[in-house]
């Protein structure tokens, strides 16, 4: 019961619709008695309540049932709700890409910009690629605890969200073997990507602010159950990154400044791209670099010296990327055309991107020949560069410039298998039948069969009109965990999402998490280690 | 990607059934003739401005109708379709609470993002009067909502929660909250003490 000091304002509010308890009407007669302030309450409320019943009622436009029907006929909306908003035009120029060979160039001392590195880690100068030497010299990195995890080894955990749109979207991740659950908080949309400390103890994970356009990252202890917010970006491509150092210290990830307004509970970060580290042993974040147009890639699967090796990727019209150790000087050299690689777990080889970038607000897209891309293998002895890549999709074929704007890429735990997905593509379709390649689908093979193809396409069941979301591979390697957003069932029904695992031996999928009246929104899934 | 997903979920478009039997379609209209004054009304109190209202009602129905086989039960049909308008309302107060500032086509004002009042005030003078206006748009959009279906729309508690998805007990804390507000709103106007 909500008390005022000594006062009962909840029981006389509810007195005036009659939901009170023959025991709650008892207790709030008799406190009337004795009330004074109550009294006036119950007068207020009363007189209140009289003013709201007699609003006049108006009368409805006499047309609201031709535009009723007319919605139904057309399958449509009143139309200015559709109308999309802060669309970043995405399109080719009219430049045409030179080669399909990338032309590595190594440019030294890049700059980060002024930042204020998170402390406590040694100095070190790393190499700019994992060369065989780098590798072979580096120390173990700290490996998982052997704390007891949350999702135990290869266990899958997926966040839920379920609740109405405005003010009530309540998160959950939950570990599917065993159904128990850690409360993520309360947030304003859907998850769209999630990754799982290599010790099992943190989930790190991106949600949707309500309809901004802009996203929130966020950090959850999974031990204590502790929530951290690390900072709001705009939702722009390459923003969904979440690179967790190899002893599970540092958070890599990536801001671009929005600027949302002071009630929006978000303070902007700096102008542009940036990269961010949050450091969970004193929980606090910072800006990795201050430039406006650096992204947070990933980190060396093993550290260096027991210095974790974060690659940062800087966007311009030909990217860059290069290696900088946490809390090390900074003076990590870089490598031309290389853009947010992603290491494979055993750091052999990377995916990454090349192409000619465009800025557009702060945030950055390949408008021409953007390309993911497989390097060599850095274990490798010779004198070709691993860096010079091969083409993802061994039957795609940019004309004019026109290719991937952005995407997504994953790599399987067996460090051959890899997936692709979302991917923007701006050309014109390369199949016959005009699918092909398809943002919606999601291609998945590996390096031993010979790269992705249109018939890498995974065979999903799903609503025509479902979107990925993410990817995430079983640790066993044998399956896919698969987030399909739906579009809304009605502006301003809650968000929703299926999670499927596919199986990659081309039996069916199955569902995850169930439904219900209001479906959930289910993923995405991250698996144990 | 973030942005493509986002985008997509954004500019969803719904596609309602062509095949309606003629017993829907009878159903619909029930629902329609009955309910489109009073969910117009309702929608008119939470937005503030006729125009607005009408499209919410609009919407409301249209996806009232594609929704129609999740009605099993025709005495729940109020709160059902209530619930389908409160969503409506508040997602359009949403959007166009933070979406606007983001499209440069935009040339309508930005609502505060308490959903306080805007020009809409002006316009909902006209129809009742101008300090109960101001009072309930300065509510907060959940304490406005619970107010109106509760002294407006008269319904219990238990319907309330059906409406706005929450329990018993968390809609006599809202509302309670909300008498409170609307008491402090009032007294300001000179209307209660």
């Amino acid at each position: 019961m909500r008390l005022r000091g000594n006062h009962v304002d909840e029981l006389i509010s509810a007195s005036l619709t009659g939901d009170l308890t023959d025991a709650e009407r008892v207790e709030l007669d008799s406190h009337l008695v004795r009330c004074e302030t109550c009294r006036n309450t119950l007068a207020a409320f009363t007189a209140e309540r009289s003013i709201l019943s007699g609003l006049p009622v108006a009368e409805p436009p006499r047309d609201l049932g031709a535009r009723v029907r007319s919605g139904i006929e057309s399958g449509r909306l009143a139309p200015w709700w559709r109308r999309p908003v802060g669309l970043i035009a995405i399109g080719a120029s009219a430049a045409v890409v030179a080669a399909a060979i990338l032309a590595v160039v190594v440019f030294q001392n890049l700059d980060l910009g002024p930042v204020g590195q998170a402390s406590g880690s040694p100095k070190a100068s790393v190499s700019a690629a994992p060369s065989s030497s780098a590798v072979a010299s580096v120390a173990p990195s700290v490996g998982p605890t052997t704390a007891p995890t949350f999702l135990g080894p290869g266990g899958l955990g997926y966040l839920s969200l379920t609740g109405a749109p405005l003010e009530a979207l309540r998160l959950s991740f939950i570990a599917d073997a065993t159904g128990a659950s850690v409360d993520a908080g309360t947030v304003s949309g859907p998850p769209i990507a999630a990754a799982l400390s290599p010790d099992g103890q943190w989930l790190a994970y991106i949600t949707q602010k309500g309809e901004t356009g802009a996203n929130e990252v966020w950090a959850l202890h999974l031990n204590d159950g502790k929530i951290t917010h690390l900072g709001c970006s705009s939702a722009a491509p390459f923003t969904n990154r979440l690179a967790w150092s190899p002893d599970s210290r540092y958070l890599a990830y990536t801001l671009v400044g929005v600027d949302l307004g002071a009630d929006a509970g978000c303070e902007k970060p700096t102008d542009g791209a940036d990269a961010w580290l949050f450091d969970t042993s004193t929980g606090q974040r910072s800006n990795f670099s201050n430039r406006g147009n650096a992204y947070a890639a990933d980190f060396e699967p093993m550290s260096v010296a027991d210095v974790p090796v974060l690659w940062v990727s800087i966007a311009s019209e030909t990217p860059g990327s290069g290696a900088f150790g946490v809390g090390a000087d900074i003076n990590g050299a870089g490598l031309s055309n290389i853009f947010l690689p992603l290491f494979s777990p055993d750091g052999s080889r990377a995916i990454f991107w090349s192409g000619t970038m465009t800025s557009n607000g702060g945030s950055w897209h390949f408008s021409v020949g953007g390309m993911p891309q497989l390097s060599g293998d850095f274990r490798a002895a010779g004198p070709a560069s691993p860096w010079v890549g091969t083409p993802l999709f061994t039957d795609l074929t940019p004309v004019g410039g026109e290719a991937f704007a952005s995407g997504d890429f994953a790599w399987g735990p067996d460090n051959d298998h890899l997936a692709f997905w979302d991917g923007a593509w701006t050309g014109t379709p390369q199949s016959a039948d005009g699918t092909y390649p398809n943002q919606a689908d999601a291609y998945v093979g590996s390096f031993s069969s010979g790269l992705l193809s249109s018939a890498s396409a995974l065979a999903l069941v799903r609503p025509a009109d479902a979107y990925l979301v993410a990817i995430a591979f079983a640790q066993d390697g044998t399956s896919v965990a698969v987030t399909l957003g739906l579009p809304s069932a009605g502006i301003g029904d809650p968000p929703s999402a299926l999670l499927q695992i596919v199986p990659l031996d081309g039996s069916a999928p199955h569902g995850i998490g169930g439904g219900t009246d209001a479906p959930p929104w289910n993923g995405p899934a991250v698996y144990g280690y | 990607m973030a942005l493509a997903s986002r985008l997509a979920w954004r500019s969803a478009e719904m596609t309602v059934p062509r095949d309606g039997s003629d017993a829907r379609k009878a159903e619909f209209d029930r629902i329609f003739t009955e309910y489109s004054a009073p969910i117009y009304n309702y929608v008119l109190r939470m937005v503030g401005d006729p125009d607005r209202a009408a499209d919410i009602a609009q919407d409301t129905f249209i996806k009232a109708y594609r929704k129609l086989d999740t009605l099993t039960d025709a005495s729940s049909t109020r709160s059902w379709l209530y619930r389908i308008a409160t969503n409506t309302a508040i997602d359009e107060m949403r959007r166009r609470r933070n979406v606007v500032r983001l499209d440069a086509d935009e040339d309508r004002p930005v609502e505060q993002a308490d959903g306080g009042p805007g020009p809409e005030t002006q316009v909902l003078s006209g129809l009742m009067d101008e300090r109960i206006s101001r009072a309930l748009l300065h509510l907060k959009p959940n304490h406005r909502q619970c107010l109106i279906l509760s002294d407006v729309e008269d319904m219990s508690a238990v319907q309330i929660g059906e409406v706005m998805g929450m329990s018993n007990g968390a809609v006599r804390v809202l509302l309670c909250r909300a008498r409170g507000e609307m008491r402090r709103r009032l007294a300001a106007e000179g209307l209660v003490r």
